[in-house]
């Protein structure tokens, strides 16, 4: 053939002059310029396979970043504003990426970003409002706990909207499973570690919190007090307040510091997930961004502990168990076997599979009260799954899937419970009175 | 005789307005398919490889090639074409793909369009159109080599092709099993040679008559063919004689299978779910009504029926077929061969929807390839 | 916006629809949530999975069933509006690309129809995920083979359209080779049934036409594939060489050997570096120039034989070493790192241009030294990570397109390599498509009567030209065609009866209503 070869149409992506200088979106761009737009993100996301649009995608959302960034969007436009905001921060796109786009980083700048445009809603302000204050969290959590030991949440769950669903979450932590007491052995070789006591979990899952304590103890681990402690900030981080996030992580960083701790336990994923990229978090603080990093490093979820230590093998607990992956433990942080291998450390107790375990249940933290109809649809698949397994009890460890999945159970009216996996291995291990 | 010779010859018939039946040993043409047409054109001396790299396993050939031809070109580099169209090797690759006629081997290696990476073409205005490429896998372009496949001349007249070759297997042997038993003892050892790990590259299932023409005995025989390394095809042996009583019979028999239709006056080939087929077979293949042989193909999913044989008489044969066959469970019900008077009556045309229509009018706008040979235009 | 081509003189006023109106009419077919006409949403779809190609739609459609996809093809054929199908976006030829039409995606039909296991088949929606009709269909033991290496995100229906390939079409074929029947909506808004879902069909192969067509011929809303059962073992080599030469003779040896393997793929040292740099880091040895990743399967004593022949062939070839994964986990591995090999060049710069080309099997060691050669002319880094057995190379650059001088060398390498696997006697596509990358390449590889032939099967399937308009063929290929202003298609001389193609009115500026 001697047709002469054609002018190759180059393909070109340029990036002329930047929309957005100086905003923290800007600073992300090279997480951006990773995406190769390959869309092997677009099956891994509940909120694409649930709205079916790709602006509610990871590539979607990436394309709208770069928009924003080449001023092709503007951060007013409320339909960006709109796709940004129905992300759930799950995650799950990140494991299926292979050019390694941090995801999750580039939400939360651009959650930042377009937070100077426009207000965050009323309810999402209200919370993180209280979450970043001691003396407004207490009482709140007290309260909760009050209303949540009545009857009140359990009457009003059944409610349309909102409120109702807020009434099941809270009625969903009064559900744990019953055990005795008992009074774990201390040995403490295993490392001295400190526990994120959390504002949820310490509000509304004390009996986690201190089941935690206690099975920490039991597989050899020294428990530290860490005063001082306060909010992780993931909540924040996750809304774009990233400064009110800084400063909660700086806060924090330095009670851990001064706990002296090898380890630092956490047994809510979100919570977890955040510590874990504190360093991120503070890269450009010059005065706290090695702590950070340092703080960063000890941070573990529970179940990482546990195994790490067997964990000791508990009493009979003979009851049908299925297990739900929590997305920042599994996504984020990279934790899938660790809490099997604590569930398989009880005698007796039979694990159910749960179909599409992976997939995000919908509570994404505050996501579930912000943006209830995305979060419902997501949701929904997941509760068929639950019914389908015919367990009693769904483990997960995180306080979001277990509020989200808890309340979701008792307004379908399926006869199952949330719980952490901790409260199982605790109840084995009060089963052998150790 | 070359491409242009081909153009020119069209472009005359354009002219003339005198259409043209294309042939080359006019065997396949031979199916009484009624063409209306005076002039014949021939591809028969159009034939000789025309490039061949045994490493890259692909061959082009000219059109009017023999099977035979392409049989001893390939195997000398250990390789083959595995395409074994009823019929005679003595037929050329040009028909073989124009009548996408297909033999036992296909239902592991494919159809002729399987095989088929590129061709050229010359269509009804006498332009000469290449589809495909010389590499085995491409995808620029439209299909046009799927679209001559099996158009039976009426769009282009195929001058050359570009095949896919295999290497010839170390081993190459082939098992008669004859079924004895009662109807259901044969659905049985159907089942379960059908359910079976067994990867064999042909497998067909014949009736009493077919066997006998075969001379392979006295009951309905299922021949099998295994090739490979050694060991799979130990493998295979081993666990069929789990099974039931392979007996080994030369590979000469599948020549004797193609052949069987030679002096047929109607082939049918029905084609359907395979799974039909298999809850059918054993009462079909008991049927024994002389003249007519039955194969069956359990995986490819097609029977085939040959009426005619020397022994034959027509009036029981069509009985036989309408007794042993529901149409309307298939859906494939195609003829290969029919006695040219009865064409119009039994076959309507194929190619009458509209798309089909269209395609023809565009590539042969004056009607002079091969015209009626599918039904007529509408 | 860009403002319409056509002057409202040329356009009778009485056909003349705005896009306001367009998307109220479709937004009744499918309900106003899946339809986008908002520039800022419609800016996600100006791109598939080869972002260096932008193309801004007008409007996005997304019917949520069969019925409305019917719908929506009968009113914009009632319209004369041309469209352009969708799937996932992950094709990687711009061919899912709308300049200023509709797009119709089909990513909502995503129903399973209909599981026959024992005749071993499925009908499915064009929106069914590769992955999911696979992992539907294993507890029955059986498998959709083709493989893209984005099965988990690309759809059926794309597959169909692209005619799309993977690694283990070397032995299991592409996916003409397993598509039995469709049923397709024309652009008119006819519906047909091609091929056959029950057995064999006489007549011309349309439903082999349509395979490939690139979305040029109407949209499959329900496509029949035949399953193929699991093979009863398979086995995954990775032999390592410290020459891209040596690893590319053995891949001639090994299909001179007469075995079929299901996938022989390679790898080059710049890829086995970025796989490895990346969350796929599959264990490949990081100082070997050239690995070549062979999977046999079939039955047990058969593969164990052929295992042999090949790591002898490898050996005898100057392979350092030949390492045969234990256990399915270590298979997927080795696996992973070659099917995110693509993603994981994203690290590498932040634009890439993916090549695909397909060469004769033999010459792929001239081919590859020349590749080589380019590369060192013009200073690229090019990654080679393609599948030998088939000869299908996939040239891959990681560059900047922010850096004109680069962009530039980066160009004259791309074309300098189509060109030597042109001049080889490839094609100049063997799974991607032609779309709009390649359409400049067509003529170097078919005659005018060649692409004329194409343009009129078109032309019967879509003649009015409006499905995916300005793809695979170029336009001014066709003898009868011929581009107006702006490059949008017109049919020359309009039958009475027939509308004409024509762009969407740009909507008159008013406030916003949000």
């Amino acid at each position: 053939m001697t047709a002469a070869l054609p002018a190759d149409p180059l393909p070109h992506d340029p990036m002329p002059g930047c929309a957005l200088p100086g905003t923290p979106l800007a600073d992300a761009l090279p997480g951006i310029n990773a995406c190769v737009h390959c869309g092997f993100c677009l099956q891994a996301c509940p909120t694409y396979l649930n709205l079916e649009d790709e602006n509610d995608s990871p590539r979607g959302r990436i394309f709208l970043m770069r928009s924003l960034l080449e001023g092709t969007v503007k951060p007013d436009d409320p339909s960006v504003q709109q796709h940004i905001d129905q992300c759930l921060g799950c995650r799950a796109c990140e494991p299926v990426c292979p050019s390694g786009v941090p995801y999750g980083q580039l939400l939360e700048a651009t959650r930042a970003t377009l937070r100077e445009s426009r207000p965050t809603p009323f309810l999402a302000r209200l919370i993180l409002f209280v979450f970043a204050r001691e003396w407004l969290l207490r009482p709140a959590m007290f309260f909760s706990r009050i209303l949540a030991a009545t009857p009140i949440p359990t009457l009003l769950s059944g409610i349309n909207g909102r409120l109702g669903f807020a009434m099941a979450m809270l009625a969903s932590t009064g559900r744990s499973i019953e055990r005795s007491r008992y009074r774990p052995v201390r040995h403490g070789e295993r490392g001295k570690v400190a526990m994120l006591r959390g504002c949820v979990m310490d509000g509304l899952f004390n009996t986690t919190n201190r089941a935690t304590e206690r099975v920490l103890a039991v597989n050899g681990y020294a428990m530290l007090d860490a005063p001082g402690q306060r909010c992780c900030g993931a909540l924040h981080a996750h809304a774009g307040d990233l400064a009110t996030a800084r400063s909660l992580a700086r806060r924090n960083i330095a009670a851990f510091e001064r706990s002296g701790a090898q380890f630092i336990a956490v047994n809510a994923a979100g919570c977890g997930a955040i510590m874990k990229e504190y360093g991120h978090l503070l890269k450009d603080d010059p005065e706290w961004h090695e702590r950070a990093a340092r703080v960063g490093a000890r941070v573990r979820d529970v179940s990482e502990l546990l195994a790490a230590a067997g964990p000791r093998e508990g009493g009979p607990l003979p009851i049908r168990v299925t297990y739900d992956a929590p997305c920042h433990l599994q996504h984020a942080q990279r934790v899938t076997q660790a809490p099997l291998t604590v569930l398989a450390a009880i005698p007796g107790l039979e694990l159910v599979p749960l179909h599409d375990s992976d997939q995000c249940c919908g509570s994404a933290g505050i996501y579930n009260l912000i943006e209830p109809d995305t979060s419902d649809a997501v949701l929904a698949p997941k509760l068929a799954n639950i019914r389908a397994t015919g367990a009693p009890w769904v483990a997960t460890g995180n306080a979001g899937c277990l509020m989200q999945i808890g309340a979701g159970l008792i307004r379908a009216e399926i006869s199952a419970r949330s719980i952490h996996p901790v409260d199982l291995l605790d109840a084995s291990y009060a089963a052998l009175g150790q | 005789m070359s491409t242009q010779a081909v153009v020119s010859a069209v472009k005359e018939s354009v002219e003339t307005a005198s259409p043209l039946r294309i042939e080359a040993r006019a065997t396949w043409l031979d199916a009484g398919r009624p063409v209306r047409a005076h002039k014949t054109l021939s591809l028969r001396d159009d034939s000789g490889v025309v490039g061949y790299v045994p490493g890259d396993l692909t061959l082009t050939v000219r059109a009017g090639t023999p099977l035979s031809e392409i049989e001893q070109v390939t195997r000398e580099h250990d390789q083959w074409l595995p395409l074994d169209p009823y019929g005679t090797s003595d037929g050329t690759i040009g028909a073989t793909l124009a009548t996408a006629s297909a033999g036992p081997l296909s239902a592991s290696f494919g159809l002729p369009r399987d095989l088929l990476l590129g061709l050229e073409f010359v269509n009804g205005r006498g332009e000469v159109v290449r589809g495909g490429g010389k590499v085995v896998k491409n995808v620029a372009g439209f299909d046009l080599s799927r679209l001559l496949t099996g158009s039976w001349g009426t769009l282009g007249v195929i001058t050359e092709v570009t095949l896919r070759l295999y290497a010839l297997p170390k081993v190459d042997r082939t098992f008669a099993i004859a079924l004895k038993g009662s109807e259901q003892e044969t659905g049985r050892v159907i089942h379960v040679i059908t359910e079976s790990a067994l990867s064999p590259y042909a497998l067909q299932y014949f009736s009493r008559p077919a066997v006998r023409a075969l001379e392979l005995g006295e009951h309905p025989v299922c021949l099998i063919r295994f090739g490979g390394n050694d060991a799979v095809v130990r493998a295979q042996v081993n666990a069929l004689s789990q099974i039931a009583k392979p007996e080994e019979t030369e590979s000469e028999i599948w020549t004797r299978v193609r052949q069987l239709d030679g002096s047929a006056h109607t082939v049918v080939r029905i084609s359907s779910l395979p799974v039909q087929f298999r809850a059918a077979s054993a009462r079909i293949l008991g049927d024994d009504v002389g003249g007519i042989y039955v194969s069956i193909d359990p995986r490819r999913g097609v029977l085939r029926i040959v009426v005619g044989g020397e022994d034959a008489n027509g009036d029981s044969g069509t009985a036989a077929i309408g007794s042993s066959v529901d149409f309307h469970e298939s859906q494939g019900v195609i003829f290969e061969k029919l006695p040219p008077d009865i064409w119009s009556a039994v076959s309507p045309s194929v190619v009458s929807d509209p798309l089909s229509q269209g395609i023809k009018r565009a590539y042969d706008p004056r009607n002079i390839l091969n015209p009626g040979i599918l039904g007529d235009l509408m | 916006m860009t403002p319409p081509q056509a002057s409202p003189a040329q356009t009778p006023s009485s056909t003349v629809s705005t896009q306001s109106a367009v998307a109220e009419r479709l937004a009744e077919i499918v309900g106003e949530r899946h339809v986008l006409s908002r520039q800022s949403e419609l800016l996600v779809y100006n791109s598939d999975g080869l972002p260096g190609y932008r193309r801004q739609p007008k409007l996005a459609v997304f019917p949520g069933s069969g019925e409305e996809a019917v719908a929506v093809v009968r009113f914009l054929a009632k319209q004369g509006l041309p469209f352009v199908p969708r799937g996932a976006g992950t094709g990687l030829s711009g061919g899912a690309l709308a300049d200023d039409i509709v797009v119709i995606g089909l990513h909502r039909l995503k129903k399973i129809i209909s599981l026959d296991v024992e005749n071993r088949r499925a009908t499915v929606e064009p929106g069914v995920v590769n992955l999911r009709l696979n992992k539907h269909v294993a507890p029955h033991g059986l498998l959709y083979a083709p493989d893209p290496s984005s099965e988990a995100a690309c759809t059926i229906g794309g597959n169909v359209a692209e005619n799309a390939g993977g690694p283990h079409c070397l032995k299991y074929g592409v996916t003409l080779n397993h598509v039995l029947a469709m049923t397709v909506i024309l652009p008119s808004g006819e519906i047909v049934e091609l091929g056959s879902k029950v057995g064999e069909r006489d007549g011309y192969d349309l439903r082999g036409a349509f395979i490939g067509s690139e979305g040029c011929f109407g949209l499959a809303l329900e496509i029949t594939v035949k399953l193929t059962p699991k093979p009863q073992t398979v086995r995954t080599l990775l032999a390592d060489f410290m020459s891209v030469d040596a690893a590319a003779h053995v891949t001639s040896a090994i299909i001179a050997s007469g075995i079929v393997p299901a996938a022989l793929e390679f790898m080059d040292g710049p890829t086995i570096r970025v796989v490895e740099d990346s969350i796929y880091a599959a264990g490949y040895p990081r100082d070997a120039e050239a690995i070549l990743l062979i999977e046999l399967d079939g039955l047990e004593a058969g593969v164990a034989a052929d295992l042999e022949t090949v790591r002898r062939v490898c050996l005898d070839g100057a392979a350092r070493n030949v390492k045969v994964a234990r256990d399915e986990a270590e298979r997927m591995k080795l696996w992973q790192g070659r099917k995110k090999a693509f993603g994981a060049m994203g690290r590498l710069a932040p634009h890439l241009i993916v090549q695909d080309a397909v060469i004769p099997r033999t010459k792929l060691p001239e081919v590859l030294a020349t590749i080589h050669a380019i590369s060192e002319k013009y200073g690229v880094v090019v990654c080679n990570v393609f599948h030998a057995g088939d000869g299908n190379l996939h040239p891959n650059i990681a560059y900047s397109a922010d850096d004109p001088a680069e962009s530039e060398r980066v160009h004259k390498a791309m074309i300098e390599i189509m060109r030597a696997c042109i001049d080889a006697g490839g094609s100049i596509t063997g799974e991607h498509g032609v779309g709009l990358d390649k359409m400049g390449y067509m003529e170097a590889i078919f005659s005018e009567t060649s692409l004329n032939a194409m343009c009129e099967l078109r032309s019967v399937f879509d003649p009015e030209r409006r499905s995916n308009p300005g793809k695979v063929v170029p336009v001014h290929a066709c003898k009868e065609w011929r581009a107006v202003s702006g490059g949008r298609l017109r049919i020359a001389e309009p039958p009475a009866e027939v509308h004409e193609p024509r762009p969407l009115e740009a909507e008159p500026a008013r406030p916003s209503a949000r």
